[in-house]
């Protein structure tokens, strides 16, 4: 028992010291914290409300006072920007959990049961994947009306055939695996082989992905909110401020290029951090 | 007879890896004579493939780095000769069968375009005449020439084995390296393939060098046997030399291992422990952790000595020495 | 091999009724009525009450999506737009050749960068060039792609003024949507081209074609590159969808009068006609494209081939297509 339990410590300790070799993972790490930190304690880091508006200042370049400089509601940019970070991660992040965790269930049915079952569900996952997932999400979207429950919606059906079809991927290599064969020896019950052994050694997959994913949402969450399908005005989500910012672009790139650099920092911190813990899972993937 | 033709002179290798660097091969030294088949006996990690890469000039560089020695053939010296040159002797005058046949074939390319490739790269010969070629090759090693144009994965391991020694035999090389030729394959298709092999020696005339850890295809196939230990030669001499008055207590390890010593009822005897960690090999003897023979005397740098006969032993109290017979 | 084709075409017509259905049941759930939708705030009930029995809006639903599917296999007919009151169909072959010219391009440059960049990457693996070809990979990965089309139109268009900024009047109008859709895109194939060729460099084959004497270029040539481009190609055909799904935003942002632009128009005026129509072409489109990559790949693969050449053995191995 002891010696089980300082073994996973261990265990552990060489898994962040693997992790640590990655400097940009490091980053990515770091970036994140900052960037919940700032999301959970945007009313008291922006120095304006979201939706302040003062039209006597509207569309003022950066300067000391407002940093970012103001959007043509004379709304502060930099408190704009602040406040969407928790939109952009709160979305992102909650998709992400609704996509995956309906997929594990989809997945690991698929995958653990194989024959028939797994047929006809591939075969439904193999047609809604005929559409880019943005596009189903785009359809769906459309279809519910904007705001950010159908956009939550929308993007968790878009992602959740491709994540099936993946985790099934998993599921079934597991399977031919002899712990499994074991398992089923001693009559323990599906959903126990299911989730108490085959779940833990897919652990691994399903945090990666489940990292990719987040920044993946944050993404599409940004396309539809950029098109009028996202989170509705005042909302300031990074993809609607752009949307609203276009109209100004030739005198006032800013708007468009704060919130875009914004997106694409979170983005690209998630996707470093994600590639660090795979290659800590898995060192012989590094590199690739 | 008895001329030279690779002589490989206290060559060192090393692998400069993230965990340390790896001491893969240390002061290995020996010639390969024309016709005759040197055996390299030893556990595996213990340097045998890293020994064949530098000869073939393969060394994957970096992490791998040749801190000293020479490697001549043919009085060039490969280690220092440019890419160019190597290519010309790779595959014509100097070839290598590897240890997995399964993989050791492009699968998406016939089988006899592959050993046409090789026919074609160092022979000035037509696309048609180099297809005759590889479908005579085909047939030397058993293969009937209509299979020509098929792909590797309708071929068994055997067979896939027999293509690749025909790559290996189209230019009639000099040398052949045939690094654990037999390992992944079944016992019969083993016997088989060395069967094809030292009939194939026997035509053609060539040099081999053999690597395996199993005694029992040194003892069928070679001429002369180096035992290699933490990329250490602890034992040459001939065949009859090793196996029979085998001098160094790895050696005799080694027989004792063998299943086929204790059919009278006796158990196996396994050499206890494991070779010392490549990365920080001790400077005495590298198996006194594990020798049953050690004594105070082996806590130094051992040299390798000539107990008589050319038979070689990096051992200070060797098992027996040449012409005292022991029992 | 022509069997294979014609299981894959099979099989392409039962996605696109899945598809279809897909399409048919999200139009089922928008709000409002399609007869009070066409007709107008100012029509009275009456004339809403005589268009849904003249569109049979009542009958069961799965009478009304066999009817779909009939009108617009039989009759090329996807609906009438609530707007235009044009046929969608009518509507959409107008400007679908515009957005497959975008998706093609956008797809050739992305692979060619991804090849170029991919190949290079993976042959000097750690070497300072794999090095800034990785960075930039990431760096256009977690850059949305209409925010990339937005930064190029102000450099390109606005501050250099190289080229136009908006509208459709020939090729040269083409260059920035195809240059932020191709960039996006190169990233997920340059990903793949380094990985497959990665692994690729590692096999065995490889060291027994350097065994052989043959030269590095050949190896890359003859042994490498065709055995890396498998995986390579199976995953075209995605990044065409994502490459198309992209251009829905983009061509807005060009104001190109395509497909995607115009989906993006009918969505902002609740068209659900023309959004659903749009939709099940541009699915079609990519289906089309997977079709072709699944040809292409299974004359690259000889398991494949040799699967469908002989039945005998096909059945011995277990068909898996």
């Amino acid at each position: 028992m002891n010696a089980s339990k300082s073994g996973r410590k261990s265990q552990f300790k060489l898994f962040f010291r693997r992790f640590c070799r990655n400097k940009l993972a490091v980053f990515g790490l770091i970036f994140i914290v900052f960037i919940i930190l700032v999301a959970l304690f945007a009313p008291f880091i922006a120095p304006y409300g979201y939706d302040d508006q003062n039209v006597s200042i509207r569309l003022t370049k950066p300067n000391s006072e407002h940093w970012f400089g103001t959007d043509d509601l004379g709304r502060d940019v930099f408190s704009r920007m602040i406040y969407g970070a928790r939109v952009s991660l709160s979305v992102g992040i909650s998709t992400t959990a609704i996509s995956m965790f309906t997929a594990l269930i989809i997945g690991m049915i698929s995958g653990y049961y194989g024959g028939r079952t797994d047929n006809i569900i591939m075969r439904i996952v193999d047609v809604f994947l005929a559409i880019p997932s943005i596009l189903l999400s785009i359809a769906i979207a459309a279809t519910l009306g904007g705001g950010i429950v159908s956009m939550l919606i929308a993007l968790s059906m878009g992602a959740i055939p491709g994540v099936s079809r993946l985790i099934r991927a998993q599921v079934m290599a597991e399977c031919h695996k002899e712990y499994v064969e074991a398992a089923k020896v001693t009559r323990a019950s599906d959903f126990r082989i299911m989730f108490k052994y085959i779940f833990p050694n897919i652990l691994s997959v399903f945090i990666v992905t489940f990292t990719m994913g987040v920044a993946g949402g944050i993404l599409n969450a940004s396309m539809l909110s950029f098109i009028g399908l996202g989170a509705q005005p005042p909302i300031p989500e990074w993809g609607a401020m752009l949307s609203e910012g276009r109209a100004y672009i030739r005198d006032y790139p800013y708007l468009v290029t704060y919130p875009g650099i914004m997106i694409s920092i979170t983005v690209f911190a998630i996707n470093m951090f994600g590639d660090g813990l795979r290659d800590a899972f898995d060192p012989k993937l590094k590199g690739r | 007879m008895s001329e030279v033709i690779l002589s490989v002179k206290n060559l060192s290798v090393e692998y400069r890896v993230e965990e340390g660097i790896v001491k893969a091969v240390n002061d290995v030294s020996f010639d390969v004579k024309s016709g005759e088949t040197l055996g390299l006996v030893g556990e595996t990690g213990a340097g045998k493939t890293t020994i064949a890469l530098s000869i073939m000039g393969l060394l994957p560089v970096p992490p791998a780095v040749v801190t000293q020695g020479e490697i001549l053939f043919e009085g060039e010296n490969i280690l220092a000769a440019n890419e160019k040159y190597l290519r010309t002797l790779r595959g014509n005058k100097i070839s290598m069968i590897f240890q997995d046949p399964m993989s050791a074939l492009n699968p998406s390319t016939y089988v006899g375009d592959q050993i046409s490739e090789v026919i074609m790269l160092h022979n000035k010969v037509s696309k048609d005449k180099a297809r005759e070629m590889a479908e005579e090759c085909l047939e030397m090693v058993g293969i009937p020439k209509n299979r020509y144009a098929e792909y590797p994965h309708k071929f068994s391991g055997g067979m896939k084995q027999r293509v690749i020694i025909a790559i290996a035999l189209a230019c009639n090389p000099n040398l052949l390296i045939a690094d654990e030729p037999t390992t992944a394959l079944d016992v019969t298709i083993q016997a088989q393939i060395l069967e094809l092999m030292e009939q194939l020696k026997e035509k053609k005339g060539t040099s081999n060098i053999l690597i395996t850890h199993d005694l029992g295809v040194i003892a069928k196939m070679c001429d002369r046997v180096a035992v290699i230990y933490a990329g250490e030669i602890v034992e040459m001499g001939t065949l009859r030399q090793v196996f029979k008055n085998t001098a160094h207590p790895y050696t005799k390890g080694l027989f004792d291992a063998l299943p086929g010593n204790s059919l009278s009822g006796k158990r196996l005897k396994p050499i206890k422990g494991s070779m010392p960690d490549p990365t920080s090999l001790p400077e005495n003897c590298k198996f006194a952790n594990r020798c049953f023979n050690k004594s105070d005397k082996c806590d130094q740098r051992i040299k390798l000595v000539d107990i008589g006969d050319g038979h070689l032993v990096r051992c200070v109290s060797p098992l027996c020495s040449e012409g005292v017979k022991s029992h | 091999m022509k069997k294979y084709i014609i299981k894959r075409l099979l099989w392409m017509i039962v996605v696109l009724l899945g598809v279809l259905f897909i399409v048919f049941v999200l139009l089922e759930f928008t709000p409002g009525d399609p007869a009070r939708q066409i007709l107008g705030v100012y029509a009275d009930e009456e004339e809403v009450a005589a268009k849904r029995l003249e569109l049979r809006l009542d009958d069961p639903f799965l009478v009304r999506f066999g009817r779909y599917v009939y009108n617009l296999v039989f009759r090329f007919d996807l609906g009438i737009s609530y707007r235009t009151k044009l046929p969608v169909m009518q509507e959409i072959a107008t400007r679908f050749p515009i957005t497959i010219a975008i998706g093609v391009l956008g797809l050739v440059v992305s692979v060619a960068i991804g090849l170029v960049a991919g190949i290079i990457s993976a042959v000097k693996q750690y070497s300072w060039l794999d090095k800034i070809c990785n960075v930039f990979a990431v760096i256009f990965h977690a850059m949305p792609n209409f925010w990339l089309a937005l930064e190029l139109s102000l450099i390109f268009a606005l501050y250099l003024k190289w080229l136009p900024p908006t509208g459709y009047k020939g090729l040269k109008y083409l260059i920035l949507p195809v240059a932020a859709l191709g960039l996006n895109g190169s990233t997920a194939i340059f990903r793949q081209v380094r990985s497959s060729m990665l692994d690729v460099i590692r096999e065995d084959y490889i060291r027994t074609a350097r065994a052989k004497g043959q030269s590095e270029i050949k190896i890359i040539l003859k042994h490498e590159l065709r055995n890396a481009l498998m995986p390579v190609v199976t995953m075209i055909g995605n990044s065409l969808g994502a490459i198309i799904a992209g251009s829905v935003v983009v061509e807005s942002i060009f104001s190109i009068p395509g497909l995607g632009n115009y989906m993006l128009q009918a969505i902002n005026r609740r068209d659900y006609p023309v959004i659903q129509g749009s939709v099940f072409v541009l699915a079609f489109m990519i289906c089309i494209f997977n079709l072709l990559t699944d040809i292409v790949y299974s004359f690259l693969d000889p398991q494949l081939q040799s699967q469908y050449q002989s039945n005998v053995k096909s059945k011995k191995r277990g068909v898996k297509a």
